[in-house]
């Protein structure tokens, strides 16, 4: 951690001043353009076929700022046995769960951006000639990112399957209901193993990863200071 | 590094379970009423216009109130920075005294956000409300908690290289 710490403050904020702006910009239109579309794309790849039963669906309705997954609990009562299934049932308070929202978790590549050309120790014309570690950095964190959706989603989903349970319980009071679903103690785990993912993911993995390029940067510049002083 | 990351992880979903229980959520409820207050009680020297009523402040009618929750009193942040302080190789005063600023710090900045929301929700329409609020002050406190971090590193750099020149030599 030691080599990196040396950089210039002033010069830093001066450089992040300058960028804060255009990169909050890049970020608005790249997150809602860009990064959620994709993920819910590619999140709904798997999500059909691995809970088709409920029919899901990743939405965001005109006007709503969250995105949410739609189930029809109607065709899940299907696969219940008793003949538990009856049409017209009325389930729409459960049949909807908010995935809160999923473009601040794409937050982490805007603060690795920002730091990372901020208080790098190479001149911006040096950064840009490597372009790497940038790159890399940026696709780890949007590969954290894809693995925190999927959480999100299979939490969201089992605590939807356990909602509708609850509901189709009090509606069959004499059925005993026994719907396939995750079991709680589970999603009990994954809560807060997620809410620190999220704040893992937004807040210390662009740190730590800057870091490591910080200090592969340093080197790398002591290597070229001291084969030219040598060569002198 | 690698081992700093690791517990840093570890505390943190530690952090999240104990910050989320049933057990805990009286105290939070009471800290969200605590920064209402405090947030209503500054308006209140400059602006006697702006109402509270319990967590919720509101200008003019109540179509224009917002409430503190859970999700805004910034100690998801706060917990963050603490367990990153408080697990860097430093004295227990030393950590300490930072967490201790680090909490007022945010806090602070959180006051200021739910000020500018109050005003934010009379002057701006609902669009432009929610983006100052789920876009741009997210990303403010996000900047800051980082920033913050950073600049207590640099702060703290001698007594850092000193820890682990001792640890590694």
């Amino acid at each position: 951690m030691a080599d990196w710490l040396e950089v210039k403050p002033r010069a830093a904020l001066c450089r992040l001043t300058i960028l804060a702006l255009p990169l909050f910009g890049l970020w608005l239109v790249l997150s809602a353009h860009v990064f959620v579309p994709v993920a819910v794309s590619v999140q709904s790849l798997w999500l059909t076929p691995a809970y088709r039963t409920y029919e899901p669906r990743i939405v965001k309705t005109e006007g709503e700022k969250h995105w949410k997954i739609e189930t029809n609990l109607f065709r899940a009562g299907q696969a219940y046995p008793h003949g538990a299934y009856r049409p017209g049932l009325q389930l729409d308070r459960t049949s909807s769960i908010n995935l809160e929202y999923i473009q601040p978790l794409t937050l982490s590549l805007l603060i690795f951006w920002l730091v990372h050309l901020s208080l790098s120790p190479l001149s911006w014309s040096e950064i840009s000639r490597q372009g790497e570690p940038l790159l890399t950095g940026s696709l780890q964190l949007f590969g954290i990112f894809m693995l925190l959706v999927a959480a999100k989603i299979f939490v969201g989903l089992g605590e939807l399957m356990t909602a509708g349970d609850g509901l189709m319980r009090s509606f069959y009071l004499d059925t005993i209901l026994v719907p396939r679903q995750p079991p709680l103690w589970l999603l009990d785990l994954l809560k807060p193993i997620i809410d620190a993912s999220v704040f893992f993911l937004i807040l210390v993995l662009p740190v730590a990863l800057c870091v490591t390029n910080w200090s592969k940067d340093a080197t790398a510049m002591e290597t070229k200071h001291s084969a030219w002083t040598t060569a002198v | 590094m690698r081992a700093y990351l690791i517990s840093l992880f570890v505390a943190l979903v530690i952090g999240f379970a104990v910050l989320k229980s049933p057990t805990i959520e009286p105290l939070v409820d009471g800290f969200c009423l605590s920064l209402a207050q405090v947030s209503g009680g500054i308006i209140g020297v400059f602006d006697g216009a702006v109402v509270r009523d319990g967590a919720v402040l509101y200008r003019g009618s109540y179509g224009y109130a917002i409430e503190v929750t859970k999700v805004c009193n910034a100690l998801e942040q706060s917990l963050v920075l603490a367990m990153a302080i408080c697990l860097l190789p430093l004295s227990w005063p030393q950590r300490l005294a930072a967490v201790a600023a680090s909490f007022v710090f945010l806090q602070s900045l959180n006051v200021l956000r739910l000020i500018s929301l109050v005003y934010g929700k009379v002057l701006l329409s609902p669009d432009h409300f929610d983006f100052l609020h789920l876009q741009i002050f997210v990303v403010v406190l996000a900047v800051a908690v980082v920033l913050f971090f950073i600049a207590f590193l640099y702060q703290n750099r001698h007594r850092l290289l000193v820890v682990e020149g001792t640890t590694h030599g």
